[in-house]
């Protein structure tokens, strides 16, 4: 855990606004594969980047081996950025291969995936909040680069906001992670946004 | 006489948007629960004759206290308002015996409506 906390309102603001955005990439999830996802409560946590990688480890789909990311900043200004990480469990390719009927590559499915997730939420957070934000193209993160970004975040982020979304399938077993990491300026950048819309 | 009402979200934000966007006329008697379990005991002690239930919480979710609600018999309306925007969840809810379903985020215009279609207010 990091020094510096959002306190408890500002935690929970932005754990609903990032509840709503969440059901919005469900949504987009089950109508793309004709699934039913279940849905749990994001985490919010402000982290030391130091313990990226061992928190990381800490998710639903831990056992993760496919992963890919998005980088994203808002047109509004550049302390609004961020990188949306979304990590898949090791039995949720070969179920997305069975889903998804079209045949596609191990990695466009799983960009795809990132896609839906990342972009539907990020697109949510600007209805609801007006951030501004544009993705870029997911790029693949081989399970052995997994370990190089974080170490490449932490030695240039100082704290991470980190929100973690899970979904899951029913009768599935698939088990991805929608992680939205901000770094020290967003957290802050983003506090005033909270505090506003708390007033 | 004041309608018991209760408000059952876990998040403090969502439970005042739901209070804000009640129609300011309207005569209840506000109960707030942080999850299912707070919620259902609210319930079984007639505190919530309306109830304005979320679906993704701790303890006991949304679709849980319905089931629960059913079981048990107990009297109460129950309108869910979720941020889980499938069309399955919706139609699960009204099975469970739901009345009606309204997507987060909450508005006095999306909850007059509701209510005002229901005959409730």
């Amino acid at each position: 855990m990091s020094s510096f906390q959002y306190n408890e309102d500002q935690r929970d603001c932005l754990q609903e606004i990032c509840n709503v955005a969440m059901g919005h990439a469900g949504d987009s999830l089950a109508r793309k594969l004709g699934v039913f996802v279940t849905l749990s409560i994001p985490q919010i946590q402000i982290i030391d980047a130091q313990h990226l990688s061992s928190s990381l480890k800490n998710f639903a789909s831990s056992s993760a081996i496919y992963a890919a990311s998005q980088l994203f900043a808002s047109e509004q200004g550049a302390e609004l950025s961020g990188l949306a990480l979304v990590m898949l469990s090791q039995d949720s390719l070969p179920e997305l291969k069975i889903l998804s009927a079209d045949s596609k590559t191990d990695d466009e499915i799983i960009a795809d995936i990132c896609k839906t997730l990342a972009q539907t939420c990020l697109d949510e957070l600007n209805t609801e909040w007006d951030m501004g934000f544009q993705c870029q193209a997911p790029q693949i993160v081989q399970s052995e680069s997994l370990q190089a970004l974080c170490q490449s975040i932490s030695t240039d982020w100082k704290n991470i906001l980190l929100v973690e979304i899970n979904y899951q399938m029913e009768g599935k077993a698939f088990n991805g992670d929608l992680l939205l990491l901000f770094p020290d300026q967003a957290i802050s950048a983003m506090a005033k946004r909270l505090d506003e819309l708390l007033a | 006489m004041s309608i018991p009402l209760l408000i059952c979200d876990d998040s403090n934000m969502a439970r005042k948007q739901v209070a804000r966007s009640l129609p300011p006329e309207w005569d209840v008697d506000i109960t707030f629960a942080t999850n299912g379990v707070e919620g259902l005991e609210a319930i079984r002690e007639g505190k919530g004759e309306m109830v304005f239930l979320d679906l993704t919480m701790p303890e006991l979710d949304g679709y849980q206290v319905l089931e629960t609600v059913k079981e048990e018999g107990l009297k109460c309306m129950v309108i869910v308002i979720s941020a889980d925007i499938q069309p399955e969840a919706r139609d699960r809810v009204l099975k469970y015996g739901a009345l009606e379903f309204i997507r987060k985020p909450i508005n006095s215009e999306k909850l007059l409506a509701v209510l005002e279609q229901y005959g409730l207010f």
